[in-house]
């Protein structure tokens, strides 16, 4: 899955028309990872 | 005509061999070259060929689901005990004396009779009344059944594999135990009860297929038992042969002693012998039986301890050409508890192999002793699955290679049924282990020393006891919480380190203290100063003066018995603590303590636990790092084993509640790699999870066993709290906190930075076109969120 293959989305609900956030290519000596940062409530990531 | 072909062809019973298996298309996970069902032969209840053609059906029927993921199908008879090979006189009407009781028939008791008290250890009875008498001729033909039928229901070949056991179980042996008992040797199961692989007959004058004239003196056992299967499975129509219960490899498959361990003191003036020995049994085995594929069961120890108890040399069977598949994990862990033993021998003997090959064996019934682990010993509960099947081998390209072969031990029980229930339950876990099988090393990685033991066993006798400590300290750790399940030996290292120099950046290196000098000293050193995570345990009595400065170690005086301990990593929660005393057997834990910080005013060393006996002080487990490692960091820990020879078949561990676990320390070090996991529970005698976290395309997943579930489970990684799919946590502190059953495996792509509260992770439709997993995660508190997505 690369960045463009990945949605996230906060506080949202079908039909995930609304609510997409960005998130950022985290720290590779985690692995491949995406992070979002201060969030509160849902969150839901598809790909 | 086609049409009229195909209604004679159905009308007549046969069904293409094509046909169930058209659309592979559909099944996920990585197939299985062989899957193996081992059956005695209680399930055929008559002497009846349409009977014995049903139950071959069902046999295979019960099992279809999951051989459709596999290329070839054995099924491994347990007709006997092995004695149906030593008394073939190449006559097909020669009566079968065949395994059909429960208990042990080798007793003084006659079958079926004797007091109601004895047990079955001491006594046996026929499992029904009136089994049906077979002849060899009998046996070919339900051979040749199984091969057809197998090969109808399945689409796939069907091979077919004869049995040794080396012990009194399973049939009546009047060739070991009346005939022969000078090539007894082994007291697995009582005093002198084990044939020895590398004993000689005495003369016999009997005919025998492979000796028509007897068999003349000093004929040694390998000799006689290769010429004689040659000829059985030729004759019967069989493909392989299974050597069981520790047969190859050393006398004493089941005990933390052997010929070269008494349990006081080690023998290492024996050892070249025992190795000239057992591989003069496979040679002379091979000379006589050269095609036959041999498969193993192995002991129930592991390579480095069956080395230096048994002078079991693994290295020179592996490299001895003999066509053999290796030891799969030990069934004893059903029986005992001991994953760790299990995961130890399992990672143990897979470091290094023959070739690629390799099997996982899960224990589902047992056809002699009325059990069936299955139902009554996991209590239907898949640990024993998910744990070994989260077992990663990386080979010497950095690949990760997975069991070849499965086999289930055994598809029917003691009274010769085949419950439907068994492979409708066992079946999904298998299926689900294989789907999250790993792609990648798991977040440690055990470089296993297994060219290392080769070599010091006979170079450096001396080291003995420090080969035999380094797999018990192992199976310690994992049984005290210590997740550790993938393997690279030290040599294949070598080779992937130089190829892929990234290929352990998500990992921490677990290895002992490398050989002065050595190339593996100088790649394990250059890995921590390029940033690399290592922790090394054991003694460094033998270490270079290279990796005591990469340490900053240095050995001081030899001191053993009672110390207090002290230290600032204990994270574990009791509400009554772990004692401070603890006690270091140096027979049983590589030597004497003798590992001091050298340079104690080092800014990047940081001792985190000591050892202390009157003015004797010792350092055992500390950590360093430098600026100029790049986030390079080495954690040394000493490792006091914790437990030892009491007579029993395994080491006993120190009375929890009277002396500290030290392999407790190997657990609790991780945090200084980012990786803690902590344990809460009621007292030190409550016996502390096993967990695995491997890694399947880019995903966590955590498998675990709670042998006491009252106990709560705290996790917290560099990158956050992992949440567990499926479930609910309330953050502690920062950890995902979570109260596990008897056996769990959860996937995790979720990590989260949030001090406190109820998050839950959970799995919800995709609903939309091209997307083809939604994970949802709520109750979040300013987090940072951590997602990692599938690769592909």
């Amino acid at each position: 899955v690369t960045e463009q293959d990945l949605r996230v989305y906060v506080n949202s609900g079908y039909p995930w028309k609304k609510g997409q956030t960005a998130f950022k290519t985290g720290d590779k000596k985690y692995g491949k990872h995406y992070v979002v940062e201060n969030v509160s409530g849902d969150l839901v990531a598809a790909w | 005509m086609r049409l009229f072909t195909l209604v004679i062809l159905l009308l007549s019973g046969f069904v293409p061999a094509e046909t169930p298996n058209l659309d592979n298309s559909t099944l996920k996970g990585k197939p299985f070259n062989n899957i193996t069902l081992e059956a005695s032969l209680k399930p055929f209840k008559k002497n009846d060929k349409a009977y014995i053609q049903q139950v071959a059906t069902e046999l295979f029927t019960q099992w279809q689901s999951l051989l459709r993921h596999t290329d070839t199908v054995s099924v491994m008879l347990w007709t006997a005990d092995g004695s149906e090979i030593l008394d073939y006189k190449g006559n097909l009407n020669q009566p079968l004396e065949w395994a059909r009781y429960i208990g042990n028939p080798n007793t003084e008791h006659e079958v079926g009779a004797g007091p109601k008290e004895l047990s079955l250890h001491e006594r046996a009875y026929l499992y029904i009344e009136n089994p049906p008498a077979f002849t060899y001729g009998d046996l070919k033909f339900i051979i040749q059944t199984l091969k057809e039928t197998g090969r109808r229901i399945t689409g796939k070949p069907v091979r077919i594999g004869a049995t040794f056991d080396p012990g009194p179980e399973f049939a009546k042996s009047e060739f070991k135990y009346k005939k022969h008992p000078e090539i007894l040797g082994g007291n697995a199961m009582g005093h002198k009860t084990m044939v020895s692989c590398y004993s000689t007959l005495n003369a016999d004058t009997e005919s025998y297929a492979g000796f028509p004239k007897g068999i003349p003196a000093n004929t040694p056992f390998g000799t006689f038992l290769g010429r004689q299967s040659q000829h059985f499975l030729t004759d019967l129509g069989y493909d392989y042969i299974w050597l069981s219960n520790g047969f190859g490899f050393g006398v004493e498959g089941w005990s933390s002693t052997g010929a070269t361990f008494t349990g006081k003191a080690f023998l290492p003036e024996k050892l070249a012998n025992t190795k000239a020995l057992i591989a003069g049994f496979w040679n002379l085995f091979r000379k006589e039986c050269p095609d036959f594929q041999i498969q193993t069961r192995g002991t129930n120890l592991s390579t480095g301890a069956d080395l230096a108890r048994d002078g079991v040399d693994l290295k020179q069977i592996y490299g001895g050409k003999y066509n053999m598949l290796p030891p799969p994990n030990s069934p004893w862990a059903a029986l005992d508890g001991d994953f760790g033993l299990e995961m130890v021998g399992y990672m143990s003997r897979m470091a290094e192999l023959p070739d690629d090959r390799y099997l996982f064996r899960y224990y589902t019934h047992d056809p002699w002793w009325v059990n069936s682990p299955w139902l009554d010993r996991y209590g239907r509960e898949p640990h024993d699955i998910y744990l070994p099947m989260s077992v990663a081998r990386i080979n010497a390209k950095g690949e990760v290679r997975l069991p070849t072969h499965l086999s289930f031990l055994t598809v029917d029980n003691s009274f010769g049924e085949m419950p439907a229930q068994v492979p409708d339950e066992v079946t999904p876990h298998i299926l689900k282990a294989r789907y999250d099988s790993p792609t990648a090393p798991g977040p440690l990685v055990w470089v296993y020393p297994f060219e290392e033991y080769h070599n010091w066993a006979y170079k450096q006798p001396d080291r003995l006891p420090e080969i035999y400590y380094g797999d018990w300290l192992i199976r310690q750790a994992i049984n005290n919480g210590f997740p550790l399940n993938t393997v690279i030996s030290t040599q294949s290292f070598q080779s992937v380190i130089s190829e892929k120099p990234a290929y352990f950046n998500e990992s921490i290196l677990v290895c002992i203290v490398p050989e002065s000098g050595s190339s593996l000293e100088k790649k394990l050193i250059d890995f921590v100063q390029t940033g690399g995570k290592l922790l090394v345990y054991g003694p460094a009595d033998h270490a270079g003066a290279a990796f005591l400065n990469l340490l900053n170690l240095q050995n001081s005086t030899a001191v053993e018995g009672e110390f207090k301990v002290t230290s600032t990593i204990l994270t574990d929660h009791l509400q009554k603590p772990y004692p401070d005393k603890i006690f270091h057997n140096a027979l049983f834990s590589g030597g004497s303590v003798r590992s001091q910080v050298k340079n104690k005013a080092e800014g990047g060393t940081r001792i985190l636990a000591k050892m202390t006996q009157g003015s004797n002080e010792r350092d055992v487990v500390w950590v360093r790092q430098k600026p100029e490692w790049n986030g390079g960091k080495v954690a040394y820990v000493r490792g006091t084993n914790s437990s030892k020879f009491t007579g029993g078949k395994l080491l006993t561990p120190d009375d929890p509640e009277q002396f500290f676990t030290g392999p407790l320390l190997m657990r609790y070090v991780l945090k200084e790699f980012g990786l803690d996991y902590q344990i809460d529970k009621k007292n030190p005698s409550v016996k502390n999870p096993v967990l695995t976290i491997s890694r399947n395309d880019n995903g966590f997943f955590f498998s675990g066993y709670s042998p006491n579930t009252t106990i709560i489970q705290r996790f917290k990684l560099s990158q956050g709290a992992p949440l567990l799919l499926g479930y609910e946590t309330d953050l502690a502190n920062g950890f995902s906190v979570y109260s596990m059953p008897k056996a769990w495996h959860r996937e995790s792509r979720i990590f989260v930075e949030q001090a406190d509260g109820i998050v839950s992770c959970q799995e919800i439709h995709s609903g939309e076109k091209g997307i083809d997993r939604r994970i949802q995660v709520t109750g979040l508190k300013n987090a940072t969120v951590r997602i990692y997505p599938t690769k592909t």
